[in-house]
């Protein structure tokens, strides 16, 4: 006697496969829809890029003084946020036609050991004073959520 | 005569019912939250780009026309900046905007929810305000720019609802 085997139980199993894949596949489909790493960054880095030319514009970092563009990154920043700024400062001597380090900050507040996403901007300037040599200026600031 | 017995009474499919339908009980109910848990943020980030664009058009732009605030009836789009000089505001731009009417405003900025916005400097002595702030609660988003008014740093925070 032959048996043969039926193939309701297969077309079953089959039918559960495909159902809890889509199933699945909505459901990360949803979730990629609904993630908002890039927003995050993107603001991070365009709150970085707003700080760095406002303490340019307001003259904060024409006066070269760290504590003082500390004291105001840390007022301007919601509690949360963490940063991290270095500011380096050139004398152009003209005789050499060269840019010499004259002086460099290194100023954070926050969870440096951070994991997550990070807003980085570079804003170079110049300080110029009456009757002084000009000086150059290169600020990076990255925040982040702590 | 052989005896057949029915499946439909059996006990074993009675429990095979009742085990299917807490399943069944169980995914609707994981469903609808990662549904609503999902479009929540769907919605939240739409709102902070909304956000993030009219940030953009109001710190980065003076307007159009430029001196919009001679004549604020006459403005097609609004700015808030200095003319060429990006995230230092106008003081008489901003006081228009802020004396604006909030639909006149949301029309011009191109804003479908709500908003409210807040100028604050970073010493909280002096602030800004214009918009409407009642109904904000898990659908709305609210972010923070920073930028240069009177040679000061000051805070500019818009919050979008619906």
């Amino acid at each position: 006697m032959s048996t043969t085997k039926g193939v309701i139980f297969t077309s079953d199993a089959l039918l559960a496969v495909v159902l809890l894949t889509l199933f699945a596949a909505s459901l990360a489909y949803l979730s990629s829809k609904s993630s908002d790493g890039n927003l995050g960054k993107l603001l991070l880095k365009k709150q970085s890029s707003d700080l760095l030319l406002a303490l340019d514009k307001s003259g904060r970092l024409a006066t070269m003084d760290g504590n003082r563009i500390n004291q105001t990154l840390a007022a301007a920043l919601d509690m949360g946020t963490g940063y991290s700024i270095e500011i380096e400062y050139y004398n152009y001597t003209e005789n050499g036609q060269t840019f010499a380090l004259s002086q460099t900050y290194w100023l954070a507040n926050g969870n440096s050991s951070r994991q997550g996403e990070i807003g980085i901007s570079q804003r170079n300037f110049v300080v110029a004073k009456e009757g002084a040599t000009p000086v150059f200026g290169v600020a990076r600031l990255s925040l982040w959520k702590d | 005569m052989a005896k057949k017995s029915g499946q439909i009474f059996s006990i074993d499919f009675v429990v095979a019912v009742i085990v299917f339908m807490l399943c069944l009980a169980f995914i609707d109910s994981f469903w609808r939250n990662a549904m609503s848990s999902a479009g929540l943020s769907v919605e939240r980030n739409r709102l902070a780009a909304t956000a993030l664009v009219a940030t953009d058009a109001l710190m980065m732009g003076d307007g159009e026309p430029a001196d919009w605030e001679d004549a604020p009836g006459s403005a097609r789009s609004l700015g808030l900046a200095k003319k060429g000089s990006p995230n230092e505001l106008d003081f008489a731009k901003l006081s228009n905007f802020t004396a604006m009417n909030e639909s006149q405003a949301r029309a011009l900025l191109g804003l479908r929810p709500q908003y409210a916005f807040q100028v604050d400097s970073i010493d909280s002595a002096l602030s800004y305000e214009s918009g409407n702030d009642s109904g904000m609660g898990k659908k709305s988003m609210g972010i923070t720019r920073y930028a240069v008014l009177n040679g000061e740093i000051v805070k500019v925070k818009l919050y979008v609802h619906n």
